[in-house]
């Protein structure tokens, strides 16, 4: 007898906190099954997580657990599922009154649960919650204040969010996405992709078709995508990266990267720098106050900038570069070389066109030069207030014009001199002939070397 | 060794072949231990003579008898024991697994609606990002109000858009207070403002440096 009561003594004591626990609060699970007769599965929720899932046939599950701090309040929240001519709607109801219980307001959220056919459509909405969807066909999912996930989706996709972020990964078909305030990732899609984001980050990896990115305030990388790519982003940095069809980027106070490309590159910027290597085609930057660097260019290089530096290395085209108050660097470039700048310096080496440089208050070098491609290479640099020196590989032949003022004039190659003058030369370097080398200078030196 | 009739007792009392033999060796040269020897010898063979065995038809049967009614009486004990120890096992294991599943059930529940004992200390971080955004917003708001520029006209934006966000988490949770996201969203949406203000103070610096 005083076993058994011990007995029952450990039970009530293991029961007591379970009973205690379950003071205060209302939980029920609600389930109904619908026909799917085709047309659309409507979502309509608030204030608890959705989960979307498929199942092969023509049944539309709902599950959900309703849960609230108070029995009264929790039994009016209603779970409205229903079959209608064009599908079947989905709807949490919530009491619109009051009740006041003695802790306060009554709280309350409801978990929702569906599975869809795989070939349904689906119109999602939530607030305040989020939203979990794998295996769905074509939808449109909206939600604000709650992130959204979707996984292996069939169709297009349409999905907004506000404060929550969006995540998409494996999706068969084109997606867009609209979202402000919160991160977006878009993984692995065999459609199209568009972006538009605003003071959130945007990621995007593996894109069978075009992209298309607006986004402001958060940065934006791109990377492995065969179709084309537009990026607009402002006040946050831009990376693309291995991309094979045609990237254009359009930027405000921002860093620009772009690697291994293999199309044309076209890049718009300012109050940031621009950082581009291995482009398979012509790479176009315009900037404003700040840098540029293009590396391993199998195409033209056009570059506006201002205020910055203009790098270029091994360019396999010609470089056209237009920078104001800013250094001028091109190393290795195939083709002609064409620069203007102002208040800084040129350097340019191993240029294998013509060369073409106009500059003020800013020293010029060209040196390692390669042998002209057509036998000749014209060059014709100008500028002011500084020097210019050249340096001409032995053989070379010009029709020399070469002037300065206020500097002197000096060359390591023999000049066969028409007309000497102080401050101006005329004449031939080896034969002569058509290749011309114009040289002015205003208050500086001019001096051709020999390489 | 020399036997001496003091030793007689001690060999007959050992009483094996070689004593024996040592005591009859004595007995030879000694008439008084021959007697006594002839004593024990006359002793030996009567005891051997009144020595008899006997059958009894009634001890085993009251010993098995008595096996069985030990091992009956006991059998009844041990079953009882057993049942008593199942039902214990089964109540037990229905209690804890009753008990974990209300448990994680419990967990769940508190995921999505907060326990009043724990809002309190919500609240308390609630005030303490609402205490720091009003010291950013001392020193971010002139920054705002004075600056022209893209960037700042973008955060102008970005906090009214905050605040808005804030004051509809603020109004839903006035009817929802113990709901889970709502709390987080808010914590989210203040963190974010704080951020904002301190990247208008950063800017706001670097610009009166420039």
């Amino acid at each position: 007898m005083l076993r058994i009561n011990k007995v029952l003594i450990i039970l009530v004591l293991l029961a007591a906190p379970v009973v205690r626990a379950a003071e205060d609060r209302y939980e029920v699970q609600f389930g109904r099954t619908l026909n799917y007769r085709g047309g659309r599965v409507s979502v309509d929720h608030r204030f608890g997580p959705v989960t979307v899932r498929t199942e092969p046939g023509n049944n539309v599950t709902v599950r959900a657990t309703i849960r609230a701090s108070d029995p009264a309040f929790g039994q009016k929240i209603r779970i409205k599922a229903v079959e209608e001519g064009n599908g079947v709607s989905v709807r949490t109801e919530f009491p619109e009154e009051r009740i006041i219980i003695r802790s306060g307001e009554s709280s309350y959220s409801v978990d929702l649960r569906i599975t869809v056919p795989p070939q349904a459509t689906l119109r999602l909405t939530n607030r305040f919650g989020s939203i979990d969807a794998e295996g769905i066909g074509a939808s449109e999912i909206t939600n604000s204040h709650g992130s959204i996930r979707l996984r292996d989706t069939r169709g297009n996709q349409v999905v907004e969010n506000a404060f929550g972020s969006v995540d998409v990964q494996d999706a068969a078909g084109d997606i867009s996405i609209v979202n402000s305030n919160a991160s977006v990732r878009a993984v692995t899609i065999a459609g199209a992709l568009n972006i538009s984001n605003r003071f959130g980050s945007v990621s995007v990896n593996d894109v069978a078709r075009r992209v298309v990115v607006k986004n402001s305030n958060g940065t934006v990388d791109v990377r492995e995508t065969d179709g084309p790519v537009s990026i607009t982003n402002s006040f946050s940095n831009t990376k693309v990266s291995t991309i094979k069809g045609a990237v254009e980027v359009l930027s405000q106070n921002g860093r620009v990267e772009v690697a291994t490309v293999g199309a044309p590159v076209s890049v718009r910027n300012s109050f940031g720098a621009v950082d581009a290597k291995e482009i398979a085609g012509s790479l176009t930057v315009n900037n404003a106050n700040g840098n540029v660097s293009a590396k391993e260019i199998n195409g033209d290089l056009i570059v506006e900038t201002r205020f910055g530096t203009a790098r270029g290395d091994t360019i396999r085209g010609a470089a056209r570069i237009t920078n104001a108050n800013g250094a001028v660097n091109l190393t290795g470039v195939t083709k002609d070389a064409r620069v203007r700048t102002s208040f800084s310096s040129v350097f340019l080496k191993e240029i294998g066109g013509a060369i073409d440089v106009q500059n003020e208050n800013g020293a010029v070098s060209v040196t390692d030069l390669a042998p002209p491609a057509g036998g000749c290479r014209p060059i014709a640099v100008r500028t002011t207030f500084s020097s210019i020196k050249l340096e001409l590989p032995a053989g070379s032949s010009y029709t020399v014009n070469a002037s300065t003022s206020f500097g002197h004039i000096k060359s390591d190659l023999p000049i066969t001199t028409r007309s000497l003058g102080e401050e101006s030369v005329s004449g031939t370097i080896g034969r002569g002939g058509a290749c011309k080398l114009e040289l002015s200078n205003t208050n500086g030196n001019i001096t051709i070397d020999r390489d | 060794m020399k036997t001496e009739c003091s030793d007689l007792d001690n060999l007959l009392l050992e009483g094996d072949p070689f004593s024996m033999e040592t005591a009859t060796r004595h007995a030879g040269s000694c008439p008084e231990c021959a007697e006594k020897l002839a004593s024990w010898d006359d002793i030996s063979v009567a005891a051997k003579s009144l020595r008899t065995e006997w059958n009894s038809d009634l001890l085993w049967p009251r010993i098995e008898t008595a096996i069985h009614l030990e091992e009956k009486d006991a059998g009844h004990p041990r079953f009882w024991q057993i049942a008593a120890t199942v039902l214990l096992t089964i109540s037990v294991g229905a209690t804890t697994w009753y008990a974990v599943r209300d448990g994680s059930r419990q967990a769940a529940f508190d995921k999505e609606i907060i326990r009043v004992s724990a809002l309190e200390s919500v609240e308390r971080a609630e005030q303490a990002h609402l205490y720091a955004i009003a010291e950013l917003e001392k020193v971010a708001e002139p920054k705002l109000e004075d600056a022209q520029g893209p960037l700042m006209i973008s955060y102008r934006e970005k906090l009214m858009v905050l605040d808005d966000a804030i004051a509809e988490c603020q109004t839903n949770i006035d009817n929802n207070r113990q709901n889970a996201h709502l709390r987080k969203q808010l914590l989210t949406m203040y963190s974010e403002k704080q951020r904002t203000l301190r990247d208008v103070v950063r800017e706001g610096t670097n610009a009166s440096h420039q």
